[in-house]
């Protein structure tokens, strides 16, 4: 007869061979867990690179105490970004900071309803995204408008009058339709034709300051 | 499948992923696989060795058996191809008649329990082993195959791959040689 280890080595094979292996639960685990950090790390990072595509209103950035502050809170990738981008081009375009346009509301709304995932920065410096972000930035600013915040008790009237006339002309200035150089320069002609030349030096100085070679350049070499 | 082939009921079972059906097996055979080996290749220590083998491929090719022939048939064929892979190994099949005396006799007394042992355990025993020694090893293979394994004549050709003929001539000489061994006159 065989000897018995012999057979207890067979008799071991033999189970083995059969034995049901052990639930290799670790491997699907490993793959789930695998596909959830790379599905997070996907999602975050295109968080954040929506975030930093910071896209600032021309007109909003005018505001020298603001805009700037804002533009300093940004990453500096993402001011880098910004510079590259048309946006910002349209803000130098745009710099004039004292521009007064008279626009009706309903010529706002529907700017602010196409309004797609941008952030902008609001007259008080925060920054908002998308349009439902808009509108609210729109209210706050028409709050501002329309209710402007009780002066302190010891504020005099002339100040709470200035903050409102500051909080009004920021919201226009906000909601100031961008115009191009050449509609700029042509408004500043018009003013003088029309005797206002008070104003169209005014304009003048502003306009030179926001685009310094512009007369130069074009109009200047058109004559 | 022969209905009444329990070895081969086993072996499906087994297949199927029953570990006692094995062992159920390997009880009814072990005996008579390690009786036919050790004969076969007469040193213990290989004797094991391809008993181990034997039994691995079973296992190993348990899920590729069809009960197209008895168990043991297929039991032994496997045993068959170990026994000529460990002769091819060592090429000491040729040795086997020039074994000595001694060894045969040690050989024959190991082991007690199977038809060749009980024929062994009388006073002719040593002039059997010697015998059994002596036999070419397609006649001597063809006899314990079907003295220790039970198998037939055709199941004999099937196990060693020839045709029943030829098994049925090899097993006439085996047992021919082996009563001249023993003082009997061979059968016509």
């Amino acid at each position: 007869m065989p000897p018995e280890t012999t057979d207890a080595r067979i008799r071991a094979q033999a189970q083995k061979a059969v034995a049901p292996r052990a639930a290799r639960w670790w491997l699907p685990a490993s793959l789930a867990a695998s596909f959830l950090i790379a599905v997070l790390v996907v999602q975050l990072q295109y968080g954040r690179e929506e975030k930093s595509t910071v896209v600032i209103e021309a007109d909003l950035a005018a505001p020298a105490a603001s805009a700037p502050s804002a533009a300093a809170e940004a990453p500096s990738l993402a001011h880098d970004r910004v510079a590259e981008s048309p946006a910002v081009i349209e803000r130098k375009d745009a710099a004039p900071s004292e521009l007064h346009y008279e626009v009706a509301p309903e010529d706002i709304a529907p700017e602010l309803e196409a309004g797609a995932d941008e952030e902008r920065i609001t007259t008080n410096g925060t920054r908002v995204s998308g349009p439902e972000q808009e509108r609210k930035a729109a209210s706050e600013m028409d709050a501002e408008v329309i209710n402007p915040p009780a002066p302190p008790p010891a504020e005099s009237a002339h100040l709470a009058a200035e903050r409102t006339r500051i909080a009004g002309s920021l919201a226009k200035e906000a909601a100031a339709p961008q115009r191009t150089p050449e509609a700029w320069y042509a408004d500043i002609e018009a003013l003088r034709k029309a005797g206002r030349n008070e104003e169209a030096d005014a304009e003048l100085a502003r306009f030179e300051a926001a685009y310094p070679d512009w007369l130069e350049k074009n109009h200047l070499l058109n004559r | 499948m022969d209905e009444g082939d329990v070895g081969a009921q086993l072996m499906l079972r087994y297949a199927a992923g029953d570990a006692r059906a094995f062992d159920e097996l390997y009880a009814a055979h072990r005996g008579a696989l390690w009786r036919f080996i050790r004969r076969s290749v007469r040193e213990p220590a290989a004797s094991d060795d391809v008993f181990q083998e034997c039994w691995s491929r079973v296992i190993a090719n348990r899920e590729r058996y069809r009960p197209e022939a008895r168990f043991a048939t297929w039991l032994f064929r496997i045993a068959h191809h170990c026994c000529m892979d460990h002769w091819r190994k060592t090429g000491r099949r040729d040795r086997r008649e020039s074994m000595d005396e001694d060894a045969v006799a040690a050989a024959a007394d190991e082991s007690q329990d199977g038809p060749v042992d009980a024929l062994l355990a009388g006073e002719a025993s040593e002039r059997l082993a010697a015998a059994l020694e002596r036999l070419p090893p397609e006649q001597r293979t063809a006899f314990l195959l079907y003295v220790e394994g039970g198998l037939s004549v055709a199941e004999i050709g099937e196990t060693t791959e020839v045709n029943p003929e030829t098994a049925k001539s090899r097993l006439r000489y085996a047992v021919a040689r082996l009563k001249q061994a023993l003082g009997n006159e061979a059968p016509d």
